[in-house]
């Protein structure tokens, strides 16, 4: 099994009374701003050091659990710092984009800058990111599809072409650099839903699963691999990239009581829970996915309410190294993922961040990459 | 405005050659492909003729056009070019659909005093035709999907009279000009072609591979490549809207046509 780990450039704490989302950006404070900056390009040297495999980054808008609105600037720097890992972009959205080519520009820069080492997410996001560029959540996967043959059109195709689709159009496209890896960097979509697997499996791409659970996830997994098999192929397990925190600590009860009160309440903000729920009803999910609606339809109620329960549901990995490493190879097993994207940030302290992450790098990836 | 679709002949060598007119302006000849002239009801028409003349020739053995002496797809190229140096003289902008592409290709290599610029869409000249499976072959159903794609634009769905014509058309002519230098020739003189070429391709092509596009690119000294995403081989109809404000935007603005003027 290969280990990512995920690096938000997460703000920080933010002193603001209520929940809502777009959470106000009166609350930002350069300092505090220059400080997370400064400890994420910090931490990735040391984690590419530690041997992770992927240090990945990823888009998210209006938010400051994530400072990376445009990924491909982060993943530029993340080049400058991470001299050994891939570079995983988990990922663009790129349905949100009215610019493709853009993206397929970035990327390939990243995989020159990087001396081949991008692995390139291209993904649809999260329900609430339709708000943010005011895209209509009921074009997302025509957007997503047409932006996605766009892309690899302009990596791949070697003399200039014009694009005539119903969202994107150009009259010249011919992209400097292209690409280091041939034919393009290895690429992944997120598919928790029966029509992201079934694209996944069509266009013969990894699949990546992340906000969501176990059963969940061994469910789409399951569905992905059935239809790769009906297109002719099987995906290998590194094609199958689940996402989730983390905390490893120097026993169980330390893990446990350092994690718990991030559970004391939900991990969503009110305002987030109601913005993916206006756009997961609104046309966001396919017709054979009402299952997921429902699950927007109330995020917070189907929130785990305690870290035991997290755990047994695998949106969680928490316990010293021992457990920490049974929880992975649940995750391995029952899912059947080779690449697991992990994210440290539920420590409560940098301090305890990076002891978690020394931890797990010790302890736990040498014999779970062996899985 | 509304549109007339007139069906006219002219004769040219004594023999008759049927054709259909549309709209005024800028003249349009459209070079159709190996079914003949397109289905009556194929929007791409009316939506082309709003602001344009188009004249759609139905070519010797096509349709109630007779064979006459033509031999050979040199033959036919002479005769399209008899057909509008009579119909429209001076320039015309000629837009060839996919068996049409060597045809129109042909014209703008020795004709060039008739050509002000060429469309080639999904031109099927360096695609390489397999011979008939064994067994029977596929529904009519199965190939039109293979056509017009999921989404086909018609102000009325083909009648089972005109699908016959377009089977016997695609019958009767697939492969009746193949002139002794062949295809291979058109590929070597490709780089002839002075005109400004756009050379539309659909994302959803089995007909044509797209290797068999190359060529035209690869040789043509001023050739701009648009893909249709979505698109399936007879663009004109599995893409109407897509292709129609492609020729037009080409035929009205010329080289101007890659500067997006809003």
């Amino acid at each position: 099994m290969k280990f990512s780990i995920f690096n938000g450039m997460p703000y920080g704490r933010i002193r603001m009374p209520g929940n809502r989302w777009p959470v106000p950006n009166r609350y930002f404070e350069p300092d505090q701003a220059r400080r997370a900056v400064a400890n994420c390009l910090d931490e990735v040297e040391m984690e590419d050091e530690l041997g992770f495999d992927w240090i990945a980054c990823a888009e998210h808008h209006y938010s400051p659990f994530n400072l990376a609105p445009n990924v491909t600037v982060l993943a530029s720097a993340l080049t400058q710092k991470v001299k050994r890992a891939k570079i995983a972009i988990l990922g663009a959205l790129i349905p949100l984009t009215g610019n493709p080519v853009r993206i397929a520009e970035e990327y390939a820069m990243i995989d020159n800058l990087s001396g081949g080492r991008l692995v390139a997410g291209l993904l649809r996001g999260a329900p609430y990111e339709y708000l943010v560029y005011n895209v209509n959540p009921a074009e997302s996967r025509t957007r997503f599809e047409e932006a996605w043959d766009l892309i690899v059109r302009a990596w791949t195709d070697r003399m200039p072409f014009g694009w005539e689709g119903r969202h994107f159009h150009y009259r010249n496209v011919s992209i400097w650099p292209r690409p280091l890896q041939q034919p393009t960097p290895p690429i992944y979509v997120s598919g928790s839903s029966k029509e992201s697997g079934e694209f996944a499996a069509r266009k013969k791409v990894g699949l990546g699963l992340a906000f969501t659970n176990r059963p969940l996830a061994a469910e789409a997994a399951q569905h992905y691999r059935a239809r790769c098999a009906d297109y002719g192929w099987q995906p290998s397990v590194e094609q199958i990239v689940y996402q989730l925190p983390i905390y490893v600590g120097e026993t169980d009860e330390e893990a446990f009581e350092t994690v718990r009160p991030m559970f004391a309440g939900s991990t969503l903000t009110g305002g987030l829970v109601d913005a993916n729920r206006l756009v997961a009803t609104s046309g966001f999910f396919g017709r054979g996915d009402t299952k997921l609606v429902e699950r927007f339809r109330n995020l917070a109620a189907d929130e785990p309410r305690s870290v035991e329960e997290a755990v047994e549901r695998g949106t969680v990995i928490c316990g010293g190294p021992k457990a920490a490493l049974k929880q992975i190879k649940r995750l391995h097993d029952e899912i059947g993922c080779g690449v697991l994207n992990l994210i440290f940030d539920r420590a409560g302290s940098p301090d305890k961040k990076i002891r978690s992450i020394q931890l797990f790098a010790k302890e736990v990836m040498p014999e779970g990459k062996t899985l | 405005m509304s549109v007339v679709i007139e069906e006219k002949i002219v004769e040219l060598g004594g023999l008759p050659l049927h054709y259909r007119e549309a709209g005024q302006g800028k003249t349009i000849v459209f070079l159709h492909g190996a079914g003949g002239a397109p289905p009556r009801g194929a929007s791409f028409v009316v939506m082309l003729a709003e602001r344009h003349r188009v004249l759609i020739p139905s070519r010797p053995g096509f349709d109630d056009t007779p064979v006459g002496d033509c031999k050979t797809l040199l033959d036919v190229v002479e005769r399209m070019a008899e057909f509008i140096a009579n119909i429209a003289p001076g320039k015309v902008h000629l837009v060839a659909q996919s068996a049409g592409g060597a045809i129109g290709a042909w014209l703008a290599i020795r004709h060039p005093e008739l050509v002000e610029n060429l469309v080639l869409s999904a031109p099927a000249a360096f695609a390489v035709r397999h011979g008939p499976p064994g067994g029977a072959p596929p529904p009519m159903e199965a190939i039109e999907k293979r056509l017009y794609g999921d989404s086909p634009s018609w102000t009325a769905p083909p009648s089972e009279e005109e699908r016959r014509r377009i089977a016997r058309n695609a019958r009767e002519n697939m492969g009746r000009f193949t002139a002794p230098e062949g295809n291979g020739d058109l590929k070597a003189r490709l780089s002839e072609i002075a005109v400004p070429v756009l050379l539309i391709c659909a994302t959803h092509d089995d007909m044509i591979p797209e290797a068999a596009l190359e060529p035209y690119q690869e040789a043509i000294p001023h050739c701009t490549r648009i893909l249709i995403h979505g698109a399936a081989h007879e663009m004109p109809i599995s893409a109407a809207p897509q292709w129609v404000k492609l020729v037009a935007d080409f035929v009205d603005r010329g080289e101007y046509f890659v500067v997006n003027m809003g």
